[in-house]
């Protein structure tokens, strides 16, 4: 896969802002609410960190290696079958993380708007478009990632400004009444969600700009992902208050509060819209990624071929692994936790610590 | 067989090509014969000779193609001066050109040439003993007055448009673009029609590149005849099996004019009316000169309108069909119970009704295109009472989907340019289809498959959703809004590393 692509800086980080925000207002208000309760929005900030420390890492491969891809850059760490190996496991882990994140997806729209279609279709179809956007390129993934941008913002404003009137910022008080450890439990459930910026590393090399670009626009991403999370978390515990545990989406429950003149009403379908839009752009930049190690794994060239395999592995996969709501929350979602802890953060922060002492010894 | 046939052809070839290539005879009588063989059954070419010179020694030979030389030109400065001439020796060709009074002439050495010259309407006059002829510029073709655009109108600004005469479409470019940096190339396309083609550019603004690209493009297209820019912009675009055009046409030359001196190219071709332009993005086709002519916040109100009914004549039908379909909880009550109440009577499904409708309305609007004028009303009538009222009448219809269906008319109509409406109005019917079956999952799918295949188009290296995506923030002035003037100062990203920039017009501002 040894296709050429240029995409900016700013291309990039709306990929990551549209797939952390879109899958993160719907999953993680629930388990986050369940482990700090009313500091949920304490926790958001905190998980931050990871972001940043994901921009950070990104920025030291850019900078050194500024024409090296990730696989390069693993074999020059830790050597060729360590790096072969390593390239492996990404792959199995990574492969694990889309099956999760198709079922998330196909789950949340039999459970609340299309109880009697088959879930074949709704992931046929995501996996159909993904593959297309693939087989075009990083290029198509970025410029779709661009026009869809403002219209998750637009989300992410319209559902606060429009529940303004219901927020009842009283549920948000009071902080930290039973100490530290409820807030920094629910932040590392968050910190998966920004972990996800370390996928940066893999398409470090398509970057066109500077190292130094990419560090200061990707803290600014980071805050602004934390800012739009922060003020769905807000809006969310403002509306329901207590009852933010007690349903598996609240957003979706939030939502149904919006009314415009007493006559536009229960317009959750339209923010489904919005966020299918951005599920898209999230399946699509992993199925990419996984394109590429599969690609490196096999020494294989050939896009098409090797996406449309992985769509098909996926799709079955993803009918027969998780088959319900309840095993997607009770294991799924644990098991994701671990998954994405050990792909992103583990792997990359590993090499990273290795190039960085070899750096030091001056071995690479 | 084969062999032989090919054989038998090739030589046939050969030999019209070596006749062709034949050098033109010192005696008059051999040229005569020669082109008298070669313009057999062809009355419409004319061939004149007579003696010229005090004791006649010298033949002369006249031959053109009548309709399309200017004849008074002809009589007044060649003809004329001819018979009146008193030379006891004989004339050369450089000679000649002293004796006639016209200011454009070649000399030409082939039969080929003479052909092609009176193929272009230039009249030859062939001297005897010279082994040369003179071909005069003296064609007259007959064409349209300049008119009013026809699909491109506007309130105010120039009511000209371009018609079929490529030196007439050259000349109102020249008429708005004054200075010599305005470079015109001229090519010949067609085996058979040997249509010539104008590219247009201003030198300095332009990418040479890409004033390079677009020749070799056009010569690598090989095609018998070329009667239309649409044939040359089929075969030059870069996504040959897209729906969406990437070559924007005009039949206007303000639009084309303020093109080129934004650094795109035009092409005009003879016996077209419409020039296109190249490199153009998706939101070039959402522009009209009545933007630029009538203040900037009216003009970007105007472009956003378009936009949005842009998006309603796309998905406005399937919206509808989504809705009643699969998410009628979206529908407030009382707007609920009133259509429930409109399609009581109605035996078909909504994804029938607007099917039907919308191709019902598409054979009306291909009629309407096709009739004499005269009967043009009739269509209307037939379309707004037969099939409108009546339908709904017989509860074939509900008049909710009449409504959306004439929404969604209008809506088309309001995009500016006729080939993105089209690619508009007929990726409609797929997107209806998917939302019978998926509702609005269904639309946004449509969406993400449109945007995904926008954002892979290029025209001639520009990305087409530019400059959306990639952003440019220069160009964003002039493309979703329409900016001050003032503020519009560069040029699009493909000659921005000329480093050129509008000039200010609006300094005191």
């Amino acid at each position: 896969m040894n296709r050429k692509e240029i995409i900016s800086v700013n291309q990039l980080l709306t990929i990551f802002y549209i797939s952390i925000v879109s899958t993160g207002l719907i999953t993680l208000p629930h388990p986050m609410y369940l482990k700090a309760q009313q500091n949920m929005w304490i926790s958001i900030i905190m998980s931050s960190t990871m972001g940043f420390l994901a921009v950070f890492i990104c920025y030291f491969f850019k900078k050194n290696f500024p024409d090296k891809n990730f696989n390069q850059i693993i074999y020059l760490a830790v050597g060729n079958r360590i790096g072969y190996l390593i390239n492996c496991i990404i792959f199995i882990l990574y492969s694990f993380d889309m099956i999760y994140f198709l079922k998330e997806y196909e789950l949340y729209l039999t459970d609340l708007f299309y109880q009697f279609m088959s879930p074949s279709l709704i992931i046929g179809l995501m996996l159909l478009v993904s593959m297309y956007a693939v087989v075009s390129g990083l290029e198509v993934i970025a410029r779709c990632a661009q026009i869809i941008w403002p219209t998750t913002i637009i989300l992410t404003l319209g559902i606060f400004v429009l529940l303004l009137p219901d927020i009842d910022f009283k549920n948000m008080f009071p902080i930290f009444e039973y100490g530290f450890g409820q807030p920094i439990k629910a932040s590392f459930i968050a910190m998966a969600w920004f972990s996800e910026l370390f996928w940066m590393i893999f398409f470090v090399q398509d970057i066109s700009e500077s190292a130094k670009k990419l560090k200061v626009m990707g803290f600014i991403y980071v805050f602004i992902i934390m800012i739009s999370l922060f003020l769905f978390f807000i809006t969310v515990l403002g509306v329901l208050g207590n009852y933010t545990g007690h349903t598996l989406y609240p957003v979706s429950l939030a939502e149904r509060y919006i009314q415009m003149g007493t006559f536009i009403e229960r317009t959750s379908v339209f923010f489904m819209a919005i966020w299918v839009l951005g599920v898209f752009i999230k399946i699509a930049s992993l199925l990419f990624i996984l394109t590429r190690c599969f690609c490196e794994v096999l020494h294989a060239s050939s896009i098409g071929l090797i996406s449309s395999v992985l769509c098909v592995v996926y799709f079955i996969l993803s009918l027969i692994l998780i088959k319900s709501t309840s095993s997607l929350f009770q294991v799924g979602f644990p098991l994701f936790l671990i998954v994405t802890y050990v792909a992103n953060f583990g792997i990359f922060t590993m090499i990273f610590c290795i190039t960085l002492f070899k750096k030091r010894t001056k071995i690479v | 067989m084969l062999k032989w046939i090919s054989r038998t052809n090739s030589s046939k070839h050969s030999h019209r090509k070596k006749s062709n290539d034949q050098e033109i005879k010192k005696s008059s009588r051999d040229n005569l014969r020669i082109l008298k063989e070669a313009f057999v059954d062809t009355p419409d070419v004319i061939m004149s000779s007579w003696n010229v010179g005090n004791n006649s020694s010298q033949n002369c030979l006249l031959i053109y193609v009548s309709g399309i030389v200017d004849m008074n030109q002809l009589n007044e400065h060649v003809i004329k001066p001819l018979h009146a001439l008193k030379v006891n020796t004989n004339i050369d060709i450089n000679s000649l050109k002293n004796i006639i009074n016209i200011p454009n002439t070649n000399v030409i050495k082939t039969f080929r040439d003479i052909y092609k010259e009176i193929s272009d309407g230039h009249p030859v006059l062939i001297m005897d003993s010279n082994s040369t002829a003179l071909s005069l510029e003296l064609s007259k073709w007959q064409t349209r007055s300049i008119e009013e655009p026809s699909s491109e109108t506007v309130i105010r600004g120039p009511k000209e448009s371009f018609n079929e005469s490529l030196d007439t479409n050259v000349s109102l470019i020249r008429k708005r673009i004054r200075i010599p940096k305005l470079k015109i190339k001229k090519i010949y396309m067609g085996a058979y029609s040997r249509t010539p083609i104008a590219i247009t550019f201003v030198e300095g603004i332009v990418d040479p590149s890409l004033v390079n690209e677009i020749i070799k493009r056009i010569r690598n297209v090989s095609v018998d005849s070329l009667f239309d820019s649409g044939t040359l912009q089929e075969c030059i675009q870069d996504s040959k099996w897209s729906i969406f055009p990437t070559i924007l046409s005009t039949e206007r030359p303000d639009t084309t004019s303020a093109a080129l001196v934004e650094g795109r190219i035009a092409i005009i071709v003879d016996g077209s009316p419409h020039a296109l332009i190249l490199p153009s993005t998706f939101f070039m086709f959402f522009s009209t000169p009545d933007d630029y002519y009538s203040g900037f916040i009216v003009g970007t109100i105007l472009r956003v309108l378009r936009l949005f009914y842009a998006l309603i004549a796309q998905f406005g039908p399937s919206i509808y069909v989504a809705i009643t379909t699969f998410h009628q909880e979206m529908i407030p009550t009382t707007l609920l119970v009133s259509i429930t109440r409109a399609r009581e009577q109605v035996p078909f499904p909504s994804v029938f009704e607007a099917v039907i409708m919308e191709i019902t309305f598409e054979a009306l609007r291909e009629a309407s295109v096709h009739l004499p004028r005269p009967v043009g009303p009739a269509i209307s009538i037939v379309g707004a009472l037969v099939i409108g009222q009546a339908a709904i009448q017989a509860s074939l219809v509900s008049p909710l989907m009449v409504i959306v269906v004439a929404i969604t008319a209008i809506a088309s109509f309001m995009i500016p340019h006729y080939e993105l409406a089209n690619a508009i109005r007929l990726l409609r019917f797929p997107i209806i289809i998917f939302a019978s079956l998926c509702g609005l999952l269904g639309i946004i799918f449509s969406f993400i498959t449109i945007l995904i295949h926008l954002c892979t188009l290029r025209s001639f290296g520009v990305p087409y959703t530019e400059p959306l995506t990639p952003f440019k923030k220069s160009s964003m002035m002039d493309s979703l809004i329409r900016g001050p003037v003032w503020k519009i100062q560069k040029h699009r990203r493909f000659t921005e590393k000329n480093g050129m920039k509008r000039e200010r017009r609006h300094k005191g501002r």
